[in-house]
């Protein structure tokens, strides 16, 4: 078998696993694969990773990939079949099976693992027609707070693809921001000998800092859901009863020759009963007044982190 | 019922390898979609192992490989099914028996499951948007090529390849932590 076999056959692994195999070509893999172990072996191969991207984008948040918004998997009928078959086994195996679909690859070593993060949000403004609208968040799963999608450029390249967001410049705000609600309902709970945390990071960049440039990440869980979080957001005079826990960083970057992106990270343990965490990457000036300059944001990846703490 | 009674009731044998099941479904899911095509048929198979497995429980020896176990079963209900629901465009079943006879050990998938991650994230932003598309909206190649800008034969190139260099970045990895 020579390289250019190696190609034809995969092209038709990949048909026969996209179910567009023409007949003819279903006969000649066919023969292939009876003949040859290693185009088995190839097929296989292949055969696993399209099987297992499909198991770990049904089964997590499609926003732990591509920033996308989420379109939950139809659920398959046959898991309700078999709870419906197995109704003594039921009530203990509901709750292991939406572990074990948000948890896909993690879960073989779920037990033995100490730590283990699952990236749910990743956001690089790849698409041009980002639309980020209002300051604070209405609903879960979509970035809020005027971003604007634009090309990276020679000085100024992005961090993951080929674009950034760029911060809306509007002068009576000192910081401006891009922000988040991540539904934690969407997402299986941790099992009982694990503590749940929420992970942010995000580069920022700004091709002329002054000495009173920040950049700054906060993290607010709640208990409301995602489309209730916004009133209590804004009345200020209550918020501290009702935010379950918050962390903010403030990141103020050492001024250099080139402007280079600095990554800012946060961390936050989620307390229980938090149904909401408010995610909100900021940039401004500790001082108000002077010239608003442009500020950028990329690779911004949200995670949550199941640590493991066995009970006494 | 006392509810911790219930509690503390030792699960049947049957309650144990079902939940062994459970905590290894996403391992023999993937094993039966490497070789099942068809989303509803790979459903069925998965039903159909769950339905063996319970009733041989009493024949699974507690402390083995389950997972090998379950993957020998699911083996031969997905061949049982290809024989079940002749389809045209598809493999022969000669090769389906063929492919089942050498497929890869449970340990070497999870192994492969574990590396896939870190191969997503090193992917550009426009093939991590074909993945979604094709596997979370099971878009078919021409809504996914509209989406895109492409043509949809562009689009299944692009699949494929992006599959391939998948492939070759866990083998990479699967390979240094051998």
């Amino acid at each position: 078998m020579n390289m250019n076999d190696h190609g034809e056959i995969d092209t038709l692994i990949s048909a026969c696993l996209d179910g567009c195999l023409s007949d003819a070509d279903a006969d000649r893999l066919s023969r292939w694969i009876e003949e040859s172990s290693e185009v088995r072996q190839r097929y296989w191969e292949l055969a696993s990773v399209h099987a297992m991207i499909e198991q770990s984008m049904q089964s997590t948040s499609m926003k732990a990939i591509t920033g996308q918004v989420v379109v939950p998997a139809p659920k398959s009928g046959s898991y309700f079949r078999w709870s419906r078959i197995t109704s003594v086994a039921a009530g203990i195996l509901i709750g292991i099976f939406s572990a074990s679909m948000v948890w896909a690859y993690a879960v073989p070593l779920a037990s033995q693992t100490q730590r283990v993060s699952k990236e749910i949000v990743f956001e690089s403004f790849e698409d041009p027609q980002m639309k980020s609208p209002g300051r604070f968040p209405t609903n879960a799963n979509r970035w809020f707070g005027g971003m604007l999608s634009v090309p990276g450029k020679g000085g100024m390249p992005a961090v993951e693809g080929t674009r950034l967001g760029k911060f809306e410049n509007v002068s009576k705000y000192r910081f401006t921001y891009a922000r988040y609600v991540v539904d934690l309902d969407e997402y299986a709970e941790p099992s009982d000998e694990h503590t749940r945390s929420i992970e942010v990071s995000g580069s920022f960049f700004s091709p002329d800092l002054d000495p009173t440039s920040v950049f700054r990440i906060d993290v607010a869980a709640f208990g409301e859901t995602p489309e209730a979080v916004q009133p209590v957001w804004i009345d200020r005079e209550h918020f501290d009863d009702v935010v379950l826990q918050q962390v903010g960083r403030n990141h103020s970057p050492e001024l250099s020759d080139q402007p280079i992106w600095h990554e800012v990270k946060v961390m936050m343990e989620i307390p229980s009963g938090a149904r909401s965490v408010v995610v909100s990457l900021g940039s401004g000036k500790r001082a108000p007044g002077g010239a608003g300059s442009d500020r950028y944001l990329d690779a911004v990846r949200v995670k949550l982190v199941d640590t493991f703490k066995p009970r006494d | 019922m006392n509810e911790s009674q219930d509690e503390h009731e030792a699960p049947t044998v049957t309650e144990t390898v079902q939940l062994l099941f459970v905590r290894h479904e996403n391992s023999i899911r993937s094993f039966v979609r490497s070789l099942q095509p068809s989303l509803s048929d790979a459903d069925d198979v998965m039903q159909e192992t769950f339905l063996t497995i319970s009733r041989k429980a009493s024949s699974f020896e507690p402390g083995t490989n389950f997972l090998a176990w379950a993957c020998g079963i699911a083996r031969l209900k997905v061949l049982e099914n290809f024989r079940q629901n002749k389809r045209s465009n598809v493999l022969a079943d000669t090769a389906i028996i063929a492919l089942a006879e050498d497929a890869p050990t449970p340990e070497l998938l999870i192994e492969r499951e574990l590396a896939l991650e870190a191969c997503i994230e090193k992917l550009a932003p426009r093939m991590r948007d074909l993945l979604w598309r094709r596997y979370s909206r099971r878009q078919s190649s021409v809504e996914m090529a509209d989406a895109a800008g492409m043509s949809s034969t562009a689009v299944r190139v692009a699949l494929s390849k992006t599959r391939a260099m998948l492939r070759d970045c866990i083998h990479a990895k699967t390979r240094v932590a051998e």
